[in-house]
Order: structure tokens, then C-alpha cells, then sequence
């Protein structure tokens, strides 16, 4: 009853005094909002490729009309005919064509030959992702190339001559390989539900830490002795105190939740294993940040080693990166955190590749990190009161 | 004179405090760094990208296919037993794409059919455009010599097998690879990616740091110390500068050890250094000006405490601190100009990637000047108001 009590008159505190809330719910849902619009919407806005023919071979003039009257109108990808590699150049740092595929002068003759040619992308180092667009455009424009001309000097060794016919012949002859594309087989990860998660995983370790840092708090204002005075058990204090901040802290994960999926259609997963997974990471990070915590003996202190370790864990843990630019090293430091383990079920809940095992092991990991963490957490803190 | 010692004993208040305080430090000396370190190590040089093959059948395509990926530079291969585990793998991200070598392959193509590769591709993975690159730049070669064998075996009546021998003789080394030429700064072609990113984590610390004088303005309002100051004739302005000078130098600080850092540890070559210096020392004066007025304008240090770093980083991701601008929808585009950080992110792409001089950012750097200039009138206003009213 005391802990209830306790948690009650906490957390209205706290709603009063509305920093927590900032914490707990602002600052996770900006940055979510901020990252699902610019996640969602990222590299909407097309690309205009220059392409440029140096070469002038049959060939090369044939792939290029083929570019250029090919495209689909309104497609992604839009290319213009520049003269020269000049040109090209100017423009593309002009920022009048995102990128530019240049066939390079004798690029043809040499393939005939048999000779190593590259193709040309000329790019700006700011605009990777339409470099990367115009070097797929680059390297299936001169695969062709040396596919046609592969097959003449094949023909050639074996004692037929090339002629129009034949290079007919070669161009219309159908790819051998092709690709298929299959379905992923579910819904891929969503970038909304992704950093949502993140983001709240980070600034929860914040709202948490308040716990300890109000028992200093109430030690400094000369309260807690008051409070102590009363009948009510120190250990009851306590609890009550860290109920309120992990109703606050799931609070906060659920409106980010609630917010993501509204809003932006944030896809997380089976509504009862996110909400487990947030429940386990509510505990795991609660029982980090009263440790953390518990090692301070000023609310100064208490800020400083939150904010140390909460940044540290994040970004071991992987919460400033999405999983598919993680390095292989990362990857495997992140499971050493609890951030890495929700992160990882989040993950998979939204990408509908969450099977019964990983997510039992991933909230056993939690749980068992809260109760470790936070055992000797709250027995810190504890025996803090009691001094 | 006066005026000036004042200020002084402001700007090292400000100084001994941050000195003392461990957790300011590491925000602004070890975190940065850290922060640099990782991604450096995630997105400098060049990437791995992330391919996972299923090998259901077994042949001599199938193992060229494989042993073309395993062979390429900058492609980590991953093993996968099912095609379910294929499909799981990409819409975690955990793979950019993926193919499949099914039981058919092999026997497609020596029999003189098409040949079908089922791929996988997780289409918002950052590198899933790099991927399909990667795959369709290792099969096309393959293709090649087996389409070259089938027009010579149809041709000239001789065996499919002995026409491959011939184009696997004749293929060498030839490809449609492309070669990347990067336009802009002299030094451009030699730039990586984490060009993009220490400019953006400079930007995005050194605004965060700045507002962070705004909760230690606003404990000193609280405990009456700015009101007695001003009881003693000390003006608003000069305690402003006092504040804002020493804030300025930790701001300047943080970015020399992020300038440093960068151009030592990961080869960032910042561009020339007087447009550098002037950026810099612009981008400090908003900070200031935005954590000055965000001292003014708060009541409780808790409060403009838990605001500050949110503030810092919704705006840092808005001025493309976080993502590249390059892939910033057109409207968060034109939201973005609102933001001072898209002015000093576009000018250190102008001076990284262009060598640009003084001229060319001096809009931006006149946009900036402008911010500094409303923030601080708006910070001095209020705080005259608050302190002498």
C-alpha cells in the first residue's frame, strides 16, 4: 500500500514538474517523428543521370538511344544526352544532373579487341546515392557492351567473320542469366518502428535514473530523514519511488508506439510480444540506470554517470544506426548490451522474422540483466536510505 | 575596463564549471570522438555490403556464381540454408539482397535455356541499390560468356562446351565494370564517405554543447547571482559576453578537437582554412545565441536541461545532421532552410567537397550571422527585462 502510495505522489510530481515528461515522452517521439519523416521519405525525389557517348561505336549509340527513349516518363530515373565528359563534369558539379554515365572514346573497340575498359561515372562526392544509381545504369550498359562483343570474338576465333547480321544476332540474342525478384515473404523492418524504438530505449534510461537521483535529491533537501521518520519502510519508499518512474518510462515507449502506428503506419509487430519486449526493457534499463545511479552520491553526479553510460550503450548497442549499416564488430558488441538485445527483438517483431526462440531468449537476457543490475541496484540505493 | 574584468569573471566562471563538471566533458571532448570513431568505422572507406546466397543445387555455374561473389572485393558473403531464412535475413536488413542458386540453374544453361536466379531484395536497406549493383555486376560476366557460347555453338554447329572453353579463353579480364570519378575539390576523388559525416557530427555536437549553457544561465538567474551582478552596475550585455565568450571558447574548442580528429585519424581534408575558421567561428556564434536565449527564456535548469540535447538533436536531424541532405524529401527540404544547420552543413560540403572559398559560403555564412545576431538581441532583451524589471 506504502509503495502504491508512494508511486502515486511521485508520479504526479513528476507530471507536474514536466521535465520527466520531456524525457519520457517529447524527446523519444521527436526524434522518432523526425527519423520516420526523413526515413520514409528519403530519396523520393528521383534522379536525373546525364549520360554522355565518347565512344560513338554502333554500340554505344544504340544503348544510349535506348536509355534515353527507354525511360519510363515519370520513372525515378531520368537521363539527359550530354556532348563530352566535359559537360558532364560541369553539369554534375553545377548540380543541373545528379550523376553522369559516360562510354568512354574506343570503349567498343576495345571490347571488340578483348581489351579491359571501364565505363565512366562522374559523381559528386555529396551525392552518393545518385552516384550509386548512375554506376548500376554504368556497369548494365557495358556488360551489354562486352556481352556483344564477346560473343563476335568468339565467333571470330572460330573462323567466322563479324557481320551486321551477326552483331544483330548477338544484341537480340536473350540474356542467358536473368533475376527474379521473390517476395521478402513478410513486412520488412520499418524505419518509423525502428527508431521509435531506439530513441525511446535511449531517453528511457533517463526517465529511470530519476529513482536514485530523487533519493539524493530528498537527501539533500533533508526530506528523506523526514520521510523516514514515518512509519513507512525504507525498502517500500523505494519501490514506490522506481514504480513510478517505470510506469513513466513504459508509458512513454507505449505513446511512442501509439504515435509511430498512428501516424505514420509504423508496423512493430504482434501487439503482446512488443508489448513483453517493452516491458522487458523497462526492467533490463531500469535496473542499469539504478545502478548507475546508486554509484553517485550527488544528483550532479547521478546526471553525469546516467548520461555517460546511456550514450556509451547506445551507441555500442546500435540505437544511432539502422541494422543494415551496422559493421559485422558492431553487430556482435551490441548483444553485449541491453540495448543490442531489445533492439534485436524489435527488429525482429517488425520484420516478421521474430520465431519463439529468439524473443524468449531475448527477454530472458533482459530480465536477467534487470535483476542483476537492479538487485544490487536498489540494495545500493537501500542501504544509502538507511545511512 | 571595468566592463571588461566583469565580463572576464563571467566567461571564467563559465570555464572553472565546465573544467569541473566530468559528464560536460565527456559530452564535449570524449563523446564526439567516440560518436566519430563509430561511424567512421560504419560508413568511412570503403563498405561491406552484405549478400546472402541459398545453394540448393550443385554444378559448374552454380559454383562460378559463388565463387565470383566470395572473390569480389567489398562483398561479405552470408550462407544461408533455406530460402525462408534468405527472406527473414533481408527484411531484418541483416543482408542487403540475396540470391538463389536453385537445382535448375546449372542444368538451364548447359541445356541452352534461360536460366532463372531468384533474388531477394530488402528495398529499404541503405545499401540494397549497392547490392543488386554488386549481384548483377558478378552474374552479367558469367552470362556473357555463356550467351558468346551459345551464338558460336549455334552458329558454327560446334559443342556448347567447346565454344565456352573458347569464350573463358577469350574473356580475360574484360568487364563492364565502372570506373567512379568524383567531381568538385581537387583532392574530391580521394574523399570518403566519412567526408559526409564529420562535418555533420561537428554541427550536430557543437549546437548541442552551446544550448547547454542555457540550464546554467538559467540556475544562476534562479539564485539571484545575474540580479546582484546587475545591482552592482554590471550591464546585461556585459554579462552576456562574459558568458557568451566563455561558452564561445568551449564551442570553439570542441570543434579545433573535431577538426583535428577528423584530419588526423580519418583523413578529412576540411578545405581552405580561412572559410573554415569563419564557419566555424559563425556556427559557435548561433550556439551561443541559441543557448543564451534558451537561458532566458527558461525557468527551471531541470527542465531547459531535459530540453536542450532534445532541442540539439531534432534540429541537428532537421539540418541533415543525421541523414544527408541528398536524400531529404523535397519538403523536408524546404523545412530544413529554416534551420541554421542546413546553412553550415551546406557550406562544409562546399568547402570539403569543392575547396569552395570565403566568396561562395558567404551567404550561408551572412544567413548564420543573421541567426547569431536575432538570437543574441532576443537572449539580451529578455534577460534586461527579467533582471531590471
Amino acid at each position: 500500500m506504502t509503495t502504491l502510495l508512494v508511486a502515486a505522489t511521485d508520479l504526479r510530481r513528476r507530471i507536474r514538474n514536466r521535465s520527466a515528461l520531456i524525457t519520457a515522452f517529447a524527446a523519444p517521439l521527436a526524434l522518432a517523428v523526425v527519423f520516420g519523416v526523413l526515413v520514409g521519405g528519403a530519396g523520393s525525389g528521383g534522379f536525373r543521370i546525364g549520360i554522355v557517348d565518347a565512344d560513338g561505336s554502333h554500340m554505344a549509340r544504340a544503348m544510349t538511344a535506348e536509355l534515353t527513349h527507354g525511360a519510363p516518363a515519370g520513372g525515378t530515373v531520368r537521363f539527359a544526352v550530354l556532348p563530352s565528359p566535359a559537360e558532364a563534369r560541369r553539369r554534375v558539379d553545377d548540380g543541373d544532373v545528379d550523376a553522369a554515365v559516360v562510354i568512354p572514346a574506343g570503349f567498343g573497340a576495345a571490347a571488340r579487341a578483348g581489351h579491359a575498359r571501364s565505363m565512366l561515372v562522374v559523381q559528386r562526392a555529396d551525392r552518393l546515392v545518385a552516384g550509386e544509381v548512375a554506376r548500376a545504369v554504368a556497369t548494365s550498359v557495358g556488360d551489354e557492351i562486352q556481352r556483344v562483343a564477346l560473343a563476335l570474338r568468339v565467333l571470330a576465333a572460330g573462323g567466322t567473320a563479324p557481320s551486321p547480321a551477326l552483331v544483330q544476332a548477338a544484341r537480340r540474342q536473350p540474356v542467358p542469366i536473368s533475376f527474379g525478384r521473390i517476395p521478402l515473404g513478410g513486412r520488412e523492418l520499418d524505419a518509423a518502428a525502428f527508431y521509435g524504438a531506439s530513441m525511446s530505449i535511449v531517453f528511457l534510461f533517463f526517465t529511470i535514473s530519476l529513482a536514485a537521483r530523487s533519493v539524493l535529491a530528498e537527501r539533500r533537501d533533508g526530506t528523506l530523514a523526514r520521510i523516514l521518520a514515518t512509519p513507512a519502510h525504507p525498502a517500500a519508499v523505494l519501490a514506490g519511488k522506481t514504480l513510478s518512474v517505470a510506469v513513466l518510462g513504459l508509458a512513454g515507449l507505449l505513446t511512442v508506439w501509439a504515435v509511430t502506428a498512428l501516424a505514420f503506419g509504423a508496423r512493430w509487430g504482434a501487439p503482446g510480444a512488443v508489448a513483453l519486449v517493452m516491458a522487458a526493457t523497462v526492467f533490463a534499463v531500469g535496473g542499469l540506470s539504478l545502478l548507475i545511479a546508486s554509484l553517485a552520491r550527488t544528483e550532479q553526479q547521478a546526471d553525469a554517470y546516467t548520461a555517460v553510460v546511456t550514450f556509451s550503450l547506445a551507441l555500442l548497442g546500435g540505437n544511432f544506426v539502422g541494422p543494415s549499416q551496422m559493421p559485422a564488430l558492431l553487430r556482435t558488441l551490441s548483444l553485449a548490451t541491453p540495448n543490442g538485445w531489445s533492439l534485436t527483438a524489435f527488429t525482429d517483431l517488425s520484420a516478421d522474422a521474430a520465431g519463439l526462440g529468439s524473443i524468449a531468449t531475448a527477454l530472458a537476457v533482459l530480465l536477467a540483466c534487470g535483476l542483476v543490475t537492479g538487485g544490487v541496484g536498489l540494495t545500493r540505493v537501500y542501504r544509502g536510505m538507511r545511512a | 575596463m571595468t566592463g571588461i574584468t566583469a565580463a572576464y569573471a563571467f566567461t571564467a566562471v563559465v570555464l572553472r564549471r565546465i573544467l569541473r563538471d566530468r559528464a560536460s566533458l565527456f559530452f564535449m571532448l570524449v563523446l564526439p570522438v567516440i560518436v566519430i570513431v563509430v561511424i567512421g568505422a560504419t560508413f568511412g572507406g570503403q563498405g561491406q555490403i552484405d549478400i546472402g546466397v541459398v545453394r540448393h543445387g550443385s554444378g559448374p555455374f552454380s559454383d562460378r556464381v559463388a565463387a565470383a561473389l566470395r572473390a569480389r572485393d567489398g562483398v561479405r558473403v552470408h550462407d544461408y540454408a533455406t530460402v525462408s531464412d534468405l527472406r527473414r535475413a533481408a527484411r531484418r536488413q541483416t543482408i542487403a539482397a540475396g540470391i538463389v542458386l536453385d537445382r535448375g540453374f546449372d542444368a538451364a544453361l548447359v541445356g541452352g535455356r534461360a536460366a532463372r536466379l531468384r533474388e531477394v531484395v530488402s528495398p529499404d536497406a541503405e545499401q540494397a541499390l549497392t547490392g543488386e549493383i554488386a549481384l548483377r555486376g558478378i552474374v552479367a560476366p558469367i552470362a556473357g560468356r555463356v550467351a558468346a557460347a551459345r551464338l558460336a555453338a549455334s552458329t558454327t554447329g560446334r559443342p556448347f562446351g567447346v565454344t565456352l572453353a573458347a569464350a573463358d579463353a577469350l574473356a580475360g579480364s574484360s568487364s563492364g565494370a565502372a570506373r567512379v570519378e568524383t567531381v568538385g575539390h581537387a583532392h574530391a576523388a580521394e574523399l570518403s564517405r566519412f567526408s559526409l559525416t564529420a562535418p555533420q557530427n561537428l554541427v550536430l555536437f557543437v549546437f548541442i554543447t552551446s544550448l547547454a549553457s542555457g540550464s546554467l544561465i538559467v540556475q544562476a538567474r534562479r539564485q539571484g547571482v545575474l540580479r546582484r551582478a546587475v545591482a552592482t552596475r554590471t550591464g546585461v550585455g556585459t554579462i552576456l559576453l562574459g558568458l557568451g565568450v566563455g561558452w564561445m571558447s568551449i564551442a570553439l574548442v570542441q570543434s579545433a578537437i573535431i577538426l583535428v580528429v577528423g584530419a588526423a585519424f580519418f583523413g578529412v581534408d576540411w578545405g581552405a582554412p580561412l572559410p573554415a575558421a569563419v564557419l566555424v567561428l559563425a556556427f559557435a556564434m548561433v550556439g551561443c545565441g541559441a543557448g543564451l536565449l534558451l537561458g532566458a527564456l527558461g525557468r527551471d535548469e531541470d527542465k531547459v536541461s531535459a530540453i536542450a540535447p532534445v532541442l540539439g538533436l531534432v534540429l541537428g536531424a532537421l539540418g541533415g545532421c543525421m541523414m544527408p541532405l541528398e536524400v531529404f524529401p523535397p519538403a523536408m527540404l524546404a523545412v530544413a532552410h529554416a534551420v541554421p544547420q542546413y546553412w553550415a552543413i551546406r557550406s562544409w560540403q562546399e568547402l570539403v567537397f569543392d575547396g569552395a572559398g570565403t566568396a561562395t559560403i558567404a551567404p550561408a555564412l551572412a544567413v548564420l550571422t543573421g541567426y547569431a545576431a536575432i538570437l543574441v538581441a532576443a537572449a539580451t532583451l529578455l534577460l534586461r527585462r527579467s533582471l531590471t524589471g
